[in-house]
């Protein structure tokens, strides 16, 4: 497994006496000057932010006025009074929901054809991990345009076997859908490369001790292989995840939150609250509403990950 | 027949399914390029035009034409990545081989805390901080897209990575350096820093492709035009030229083509890193 | 594997490199961690020279109208600098917030109808009424209109630039292939109104090639005031009652309004569809409701002849809106004299001139001037279409709250446009989204 273990190494340093003596003195101080620009990073742009976003979610902090303490109101108003944070909730998991089957499946399915010694292999495995290199607002233009209503190419595609195309961007119904499809092409070579790598880590003498048992390949998949990646999959799984309730640039440059609000997900929304009307509140509250949900998953994934690694060991 | 033929037919499935993703994940690069050749009059033809005639390179230049900020969109977004980079890169590193080499009280108390900075999402964060460089007057300038990335969520991960290397790294080595007389700075610099060379490169792409693609930093910190970064330069461009389709195409050629040429050339480090890291 | 070549690389290195460290064990090594320094402040001249920033979202060629402007100006006033800023529309009225917040914000500012009752309700512009004792500035030339919106209880705060009417630019090659008349001449037999409108849009959708009658959008389909609200108007209502309490659409009159546009999409098919972006110029579309400023890319067309008309007639009348846009200063200025100075200079007699080659000045004497009159199809079109229309022409809608309305209105109009929702259903959402919006 590519995570060593977080212990450290003992601390067997002190072998000799004297002039490292001396040093060793130093190294204290050698060690926290080190680490002092990641901590005071830590400490100015990740933990006082953090704390403040908590603190601010009680208020009504806004750009534009003085704030006031409102206790749970936020809180409140996002889960009882305001429809539209149950729909961007709704938006969110939807596109997750879409997502990751796809995109593991496919990856799974890529990594698996590209797991053999074949000509031009290797022409495939860079072909699908372009888009990945490439900038998610250029990706989500050309898509856009491809999907444009009457001079897309889609629908041009489509008329010339006589069908008229939907215009995909402004439907409700499919609007999402198409945000998934040009996410999952986007980025299925990132977990297809993950995928790669864990089946090429698999031991060879398995594989040849399932063909003398007479193990069908189908067999050999789910009973070999696919244990055998596990860690990996879970690991792309919940990254993925994380990842997927971040959603943001896509429907930023394709859809704005639309048709209606039928693409408004949650970072969306925070974007659309704190950096539109500037209620920092009422963000910083959905805000720490998608913290919460993402330091569950990394919990868990997290446990579960330890679990793995020993079970492997 | 040759080996090599043979082995394509034999596996004809395989290759089918392949060139089936292929292509669909590099069409949108082959009709970026084509419209962005194209004459205006022949975008939306009906049949559609699948290969420009006349080739009009005179579209790239028109993009600087019509948006003669462009070049400045694309130097505000190197330099930028570029800084983020190679700060992640160096503090990243110093702070990994400090975890990883170095004896101090509390060090892995300190190291823990720092791992679950990796897990707070930048868009919480986002809304003080944005508060915060609004009253110290540095929204609209390009310190928000340095420094917090270099040093925040972003750099965490790098000293994890760069940690797991150093622990990796036979200790006889250091050790030899400190009787030699070595201060840990210059273990560092001259032993340890050009070792880490491979991990250093995983975590400069990530960092760098990261920072390249940041859309979110400079559409909420960004007002002047002339401080636009790529990503908010071309969705302005998308607002402003319209229906233009050649120019926004070849705007996105342009974009697009330099980080494209560098991981063709270094395509191996870019895959063997994301595998490597299993991140993102 | 990896790992073995890795270590050898190692031992091997480090051989070379510890050497070194010997000789240079007395160094005191530099500390690499010099943090990334922000951007230089700018040291403030201590002198008399006065530094004032401009915002504006024009284009380029704006921009360079502007330098050369400031330039002379700097000729008379030497001591005070003009650095112009440019900030995209879309933006625009959050960004000059945000700048307003951290006290950066530009000492003269373009504002446009939208973004003006945010910042003057706060109190953040600059009273400006000393201009009209300039007699030179010849302030009684403004249209008065024009003026409603940056003025409140007889002072003035800013003054409008660019005010141009909507109208109607129209293909006057398919109108001669279809043998129908045009709108120009139905204007001038007072025949000119919205049954006409789409009796002749009609006429001229060819789905076969690709042609439509009638666009009323222009700049995207978001920007939903301009499309409809001279639509409202003709139909005799309007979107927000004129103390900004109440949203007046839901009412039969907007119903009306409002299932005509839809017809005209969904019905009888003569209007491009949601998010389609067929322009004028590609010669696909008959009548294309635009502003006077897209003269400059109707003039680049060679295919077809063309012409401009006013907008057609509802029941109530033409409904003529405008743009609207004007140069304020803000309060928070250091420079109070010398942004006057300044606002005075660039919307002057002279200036405006200069400016009216982008813009539809404001300024009755500059409007009716033979250069104005030069730069449309004919002298004759555009008194009709503008000149004749200035009088009675309405800014859009504004209100201190439009951020969240215009946000709100559109996805709401999102539901007219996926056809999930009756016009009926959509006043009625509209009316509870966007009521709680105006208190």
């Amino acid at each position: 497994m590519e995570f060593a273990d977080v212990k450290p190494e003992p601390a067997k340093a002190v072998v000799r006496k004297g002039k490292t003596n001396r040093l060793n003195k130093h190294e204290k101080w050698y060690g926290y000057l080190f680490i002092s620009p990641m901590v005071i990073g830590y400490v100015v742009f990740l933990l006082i932010p953090i704390i403040a976003a908590f603190s601010m979610s009680f208020t009504n902090a806004s750009l534009l006025h003085e704030s006031e303490f409102i206790g749970l109101g936020n809180y409140k108003k996002a889960f009882t009074e305001d429809p539209l944070f149950w729909q961007t909730v709704g938006h969110t998991l939807y596109f997750s929901l879409g997502l990751i089957p796809l995109n593991l499946i496919l990856a799974l399915g890529l990594a698996v054809l590209l797991n053999r010694k074949l000509p031009f292999i290797g022409f495939f495995r860079t072909a699908i991990f372009t888009p990945v290199v490439t900038s998610i607002v250029v990706w989500s233009i050309v898509w856009k345009y491809i999907f444009a209503t009457d001079n897309g190419l889609m629908n041009q595609l489509l008329k010339l076997i006589g069908i008229t195309g939907p215009a995909w961007l402004y439907n409700m119904e499919l609007a999402m859908p198409v945000v998934i499809l040009v996410s999952v092409l986007k980025n299925v070579g990132l977990n297809m490369v993950i995928f790669l790598a864990a089946l090429q880590d698999v031991p060879k003498m398995y594989y040849e001790a399932a063909t003398i048992d007479g193990a069908s390949k189908r067999r050999t998949f789910f009973s070999i292989t696919l244990p055998m990646i596990s860690p990996s999959l879970f690991l792309a799984l919940i990254l993925t995840l994380i990842g997927s309730l971040k959603v943001f640039s896509q429907i930023q440059v394709m859809t704005d939150g639309g048709p209606g609000t039928s693409t408004y997900v949650l970072v969306y929304y925070i974007y659309q609250q704190a950096f539109k009307i500037f209620e920092f509140g009422y963000a910083s509250a959905i805000a720490f509403i998608l913290f919460f949900l993402v330091l569950v998953l990394t919990i868990v994934q997290w446990n579960l990950r330890k679990r793995w690694v020993h079970h492997e060991q | 027949m040759s080996n090599k033929q043979r082995a394509v037919l034999r596996n004809l499935p395989v290759y089918m399914a392949l060139i089936a993703v292929s292509v669909l994940v590099l069409f949108p690069f082959f009709w970026m390029v084509t419209t962005a050749l194209k004459e205006q009059t022949k975008i939306f033809l009906f049949p559609p035009q699948w290969l420009p005639s006349p080739v009009q390179w005179g579209n790239f230049a028109d993009v600087f034409k019509v948006q003669p900020q462009f070049p400045l969109y694309f130097w505000n977004s190197l330099y930028t990545s570029v800084l983020v980079t190679v700060g992640t890169c160096l503090f990243a590193a110093l702070a990994g081989f400090a975890f990883a080499k170095l004896q101090f009280p509390m060090r892995n108390l300190i190291f823990l805390v720092l791992l679950t900075g990796m897990m707070i999402p930048t868009e919480v964060t986002a809304i003080p901080m944005f508060n915060w460089f609004t009253k110290l007057q540095l929204t609209d300038t390009h310190f928000p897209l340095i420094v917090p990335p270099m040093l925040g969520a972003g750099g965490m991960f790098g000293v994890f990575l760069l940690r797991q290397f150093f622990i990796a790294v036979p200790s006889e080595l250091d050790e030899a350096a400190k009787i030699d007389g070595c201060s840990p700075w210059t273990t560092f610099w001259r032993i340890m820093f050009p070792l880490a060379g491979p991990s250093l490169a995983t975590l400069a792409i990530f960092t760098f492709l990261h920072s390249w693609d940041n859309y979110f930093d400079p559409l909420i910190y960004i007002s002047s035009d002339r401080l636009f970064t790529l990503p908010v330069g071309l969705k302005l461009f998308t607002d402003t030229a319209g229906t233009e389709w050649q120019l926004l195409m070849a705007a996105s050629v342009i974009a697009t083509l330099p980080l494209l040429i560098v991981f063709f050339f270094a395509q191996k480090r870019f895959i063997e890193g994301v595998a490597l890291t299993g991140l993102k | 594997m990896k790992k073995r070549y890795a270590l050898s690389l190692a031992i091997l290195l480090s051989a070379a490199t510890l050497t070194a460290c010997g000789n240079n064990s007395n160094n005191s090594s530099n500390e690499g961690n010099t943090a990334a320094a922000g951007e230089a402040t700018k040291s403030e001249d201590s002198g008399k020279s006065v530094n004032l920033k401009f915002s504006i979202w024009g284009n380029d060629t704006h921009k360079k109208m502007y330098e050369d402007m400031i330039a002379k100006f700097h000729e008379s006033h030497p001591n005070i600098n003009v650095e112009i800023m440019t900030i995209p529309f879309a933006d625009y009225q959050q960004k000059l917030s945000i700048m307003q917040a951290s006290k950066t914000a530009p000492d003269v500012a373009w504002l446009a109808e939208r973004m003006i009752p945010q910042f003057l309700t706060a109190d953040q512009l600059m009273d400006i009424s000393e201009i009209k004792n300039d007699t030179a500035y010849n302030f009684a030339d403004i249209y008065p209109s024009t003026l409603n919106l940056l003025s409140k209880d007889d002072h003035v705060y800013g003054i409008p630039f660019s005010t141009p009417p909507a109208m109607i630019y129209y293909n006057k090659t398919l109108f001669e292939e279809k043998g129908l008349a045009t709108p120009t001449e139905l204007y001038e037999q007072g025949k000119w109104n919205y049954d006409e409108f789409l009796k002749a849009a009609k006429a001229l959708t060819d789905p076969a090639k690709g042609i439509y009658g009638a666009n009323m959008v222009r700049n995207g389909w978001n920007n939903w005031p301009d499309a409809l609200q001279s639509i409202f108007n003709a139909y005799g209502t309007d979107f927000l009652s004129a103390d900004g309490t109440k949203l007046t659409l839901n009412s039969k009159e907007g119903e009306q309004a409002l299932t005509m546009f839809s017809d005209m999409i969904f019905k009888e098919k003569v209007h491009p569809k949601p998010g389609d972006q067929t322009t004028f110029d590609t010669g696909k579309i008959a009548m294309q409701k635009e502003l006077f400023s897209y003269m400059g890319k109707a003039k680049a067309v060679t295919d077809f002849k063309w012409d401009i008309a006013p907008l057609p007639a509802g029941p109530a009348g033409t409904g003529t809106t405008m743009g609207y846009a004007g140069v304020v200063g803000m309060k928070d200025t250091k420079h109070p004299k010398e942004t006057l100075e300044f606002i005075t200079y660039i919307t002057n007699p002279d200036n405006m001139v200069i400016t009216s080659q982008f813009f539809v000045p404001s300024r009755k004497a500059v409007l009716e001037s033979d250069d104005f009159l030069k730069q449309g199809p004919s002298p004759e079109s555009v008194k009709m279409a503008v000149i004749d229309q200035m009088p009675t022409a309405k800014s859009l809608p504004a209100h201190p709250n439009w951020q969240q309305i215009d946000t709100k209105m559109q996805s709401v109009l999102d539901y007219l446009y996926t056809q999930s929702a009756s016009v009926q259903d959509v006043l009625k959402k509209a009316d509870t989204e966007i009521t709680p919006l105006l208190k």
